[in-house]
């Protein structure tokens, strides 16, 4: 505790200098943190449960191919198998194409759709509403609170606007869900769908509920070697493949956003190594007096490091709290991404790497003074 | 009387170490927001390239890109019979297309990512597909034989000409590469229309192009488009198209333009305070020279005139990185949320590009370099020359 004293009466005696060098990391940590939590809103583009031990089966040809109808019926009778639900993303519109109106619409088995999501929390009459009605759908409580304005109640009547298929649903709302992996979801009738469809009889995906997970591995094989010579073979995987899958697509952004990141490290090392050595320039003589008083050179070595580590802690510090603060506090930039926000990981790596950038910059200047001939630093006038 | 331009260039020689750190800081930022800016005019090029002002693409209305969009051949059919469209050996320039997806594995960087996929008709690919075929040769209509782009044949696994990529049953050998001067097209596979029907079971069509007779004939057809279809279908020059297209990417340099100001607001700091060190180092030197003669404001131009030439020096260096990244042709490609499938760009270095590196290095300089400059102006002489 003696050597914290004398490390912080020497990082605070050039107040300017130790200033502008927290708040130069302090800015480059804020950009720092900001990258790494654009990298973990990312990953979390999807968030399937993964607790239902469901097989995820979509087109071998293409990701934005189909499989026929009769498939569901088929998969269903395989040893293992609970419940299946074929689903399409219908990919329409609402209102416009302003990023303000998009939501996901996906066309569903409303027969089977409960059995297999049941995480889905529909009010029993609601649900009961919902499957009366083939033109009807069910929303995320989101979509309410976002669309109050256009007057979204239950019994209120949607307009979508078809894109990848040649028609334009007009649902009305049955009934409200809150489960929270389903945000901005509506669901609807897939046979409303098909019956609007000539010659369609396709669904884009089926879901699989096996009934434990041990059954999972069997299921994928047997679905797909049965299709594997068939007009439309299939790539079968469990629901968190699929998640990683879909998340693959953005590994040029991740390259790109972990690049960044690593040059905003060799700028704070770079920027605090140039500080550190012109604090240690002012001192030589002072040190060398030290070293005449009995201090080692690894001891003077290990103050050099040291101050350097409390300043760039303490600009780690701001700066990520600074992110913190203002993506947490003041409002996440919810243009670009879903789920920006800074997690504790980012927070404790950002605080982790500021010692490290304390260490890195420190080194060589604290490894030139305590090297220093004592003589020649004596006689150094500054 | 103003001091020497050499007084100035000196003094950052004499202190070499510091010099370095700072301009290779400096360099660094500048290099990491020019390289930003780069890709999305990567981004932004390969959008803006594609297609002329009499070209028009239909799509249905709800659709937000080819990929993502439905037409029957029934509205196709109705399409033709629009006026004003230009002709080509008795036939109206009239190109209903099918685009899908293909997951294929990526070469660099691991997994898989889709590819669009354009089927269309040999008669009108000839006009459709103006550009060069730079190997082999074109595909042929019945055959499983495609085109692909080289841009994306680069980074993508059994894209080579030769090779066969495997379609379910079916196998479609790669018969030619073109180039379609760095457009959209560049990241696509092309194919015959019927074989990619029936290899993935499609109904209809994606998306129709319809060239016009005449450039004022345009306005015309994009009437009778919306009329005909009862407001079901949309119709769009390209170039209006491809600007809708390239709208996410605009934010996204917004959001760069702030990652500038923040990355120069640190830089700036660390170069306030190689000059605050450098004016405390020459406390007496400044005296010296008050007492020869030279005003405050020659002493404060000096000291900033040191500090911007230590900005230009990092400015540079950053924007010489940049453009060594470019030449070595950092070629990439991104996910278009729009087209569903990859896209493949590469960093675009511009003369502009270096004049915004050396504009940014100077105001990192100018702004750090402000304050101790003024301070040393202000040094009072006598006290000065006591200092040591």
């Amino acid at each position: 505790m003696k050597w914290f004293r004398f490390v912080w009466r020497n990082a605070t005696r050039s107040r300017r200098r130790s200033i502008l060098m927290i708040l130069s990391l302090a800015t480059t940590f804020f950009l720092f943190c900001t990258l790494q939590t654009m990298l973990t809103a990312l990953d979390s583009v999807t968030s399937f449960n993964t607790a239902q031990h469901r097989v995820v089966v979509t087109s071998r040809l293409s990701q934005i191919g189909t499989l026929p109808q009769a498939y569901e019926e088929q998969i269903r009778s395989l040893a293992g198998v609970a419940e299946v639900c074929g689903m399409t993303n219908f990919s329409g519109l609402y209102k416009d194409d302003h990023p303000d109106n998009f939501f996901a619409q996906y066309a569903v088995n409303a027969r089977t759709v409960f059995d297999v999501f049941p995480e889905l929390d529909v009010d029993e009459t609601q649900r009961g509403a919902f499957l009366a009605n083939p033109q009807s759908c069910l929303v995320h409580e989101s979509l309410i609170e976002r669309f109050s304005g256009d007057g979204w109640k239950l019994g209120s009547t949607v307009p979508l606007i078809g894109a990848r298929y040649p028609v334009d649903p007009k649902l009305s709302i049955a009934g409200v869900f809150t489960a929270p992996a389903y945000e901005d979801v509506l669901i609807f009738h897939w046979e409303s769908l098909d019956a609007s469809l000539t010659a369609f009889s396709e669904y884009e995906l089926f879901f699989a509920k096996a009934q434990d997970s041990a059954a999972m591995p069997r299921i994928i094989d047997e679905i797909d070697s049965r299709y594997l010579n068939s007009e439309y073979p299939t790539a079968s995987m469990t629901e968190d493949i699929f998640q990683e899958s879909t998340n693959e697509s953005l590994a040029t952004q991740r390259t790109v956003l972990q690049r960044l990141s690593m040059v905003l490290l060799v700028v704070m090392v770079l920027a605090g190594a140039n500080a550190i050595a012109l604090a240690t320039r002012e001192r030589v003589r002072e040190i060398s007096v030290l070293r005449t008083l009995g201090f080692t050179p690894g001891r003077v070595r290990v103050l050099v490091i040291a101050e350097a580590c409390l300043l760039s802690l303490l600009g780690g510090a701001l700066g990520c709290g600074g992110a913190w603060l203002l993506w947490e506090q003041a409002g996440p930039p919810s243009f670009l991404f879903l789920n920006f926000h800074v997690t504790a990981g980012t927070l404790l790596t950002g605080l982790a790497l500021s010692v490290l950038v304390g260490v890195a910059s420190g080194s060589v200047p604290a490894h030139r003074v305590a090297t220093l001939p004592i003589v020649s630093g004596l006689r150094k006038v500054t | 009387m103003a001091l020497p331009l050499k007084y100035s260039l000196r003094s950052l020689k004499n202190r070499k170490t510091a010099t370095a750190m700072t301009v290779l800081g400096i360099a660094a930022a500048t290099a990491t927001i020019l390289a930003v800016q780069g890709l999305l005019l990567g981004v932004q090029q390969v959008n803006v390239g594609t297609g002329s002002e009499q070209d028009i693409l239909v799509l249905r209305k709800g659709a937000l890109s080819e990929a993502g969009s439905s037409v029957s051949l029934d509205e196709a059919r109705q399409l033709r019979s629009i006026s004003q469209l230009a002709e080509r050996d008795g036939n109206s320039m009239v190109s209903a297309e099918l685009i899908t997806a293909l997951n294929l594995p990526r070469l660099e960087g691991g997994g898989k990512a889709n590819v669009s996929l354009r089927g269309i008709t040999e008669r009108e690919r000839d006009w459709r597909q103006s550009f060069e075929i730079v190997e082999g040769r074109p595909f042929r209509a019945g055959l499983h034989e495609v085109t692909v782009g080289r841009a994306i044949s680069r980074r993508f696994e059994g894209l080579d000409l030769g090779q066969e990529i495997p379609v379910g049953q079916t196998r479609l050998k790669v018969v030619g590469l073109f180039e379609a001067g760095d457009s959209a097209y560049d990241s696509e596979i092309w194919g015959d229309f019927d074989v990619l029907r029936g290899a993935f079971h499609r109904q209809g069509y994606s998306s129709v192009t319809l060239r016009a007779a005449t450039a004022d004939a345009v306005p015309a057809i994009l009437e009778s488009v919306e009329q005909q279809s009862a407001g079901t279908l949309k119709a769009r020059t390209y170039p209006e198209h491809f600007a809708r297209q390239s709208e996410a990417v605009e934010q996204l340099v917004g959001s760069s333009f702030l990652l500038a100001v923040i990355l120069g607001i640190g830089a700036a700091f660390a170069a306030a305070n190689t000059m605050y060190a450098a004016v405390s180092q020459r406390v007496s030197e400044i005296a010296v020279l008050r007492s020869l003669g030279f005003r405050r404001k020659s002493i404060l131009f000096a000291f900033l005139l040191e500090s911007a030439f230590l900005g230009l020096l990092g400015g540079g260096l950053g924007a010489l990185l940049t453009f060594g990244l470019s030449l070595i042709g950092w070629e990439t490609g991104t996910m278009n949320p729009y087209l569903f499938a990859e896209q493949a760009f590469s960093l675009v270095f511009t003369p502009a590009s270096l004049v915004t590196g050396l504009v940014f290095g100077l105001a990192i300089g100018g702004f750090g370099g402000l304050f101790p400059a003024i301070g040393a102006a202000r040094k009072p002489v006598l006290e000065a020359l006591r200092a040591t």
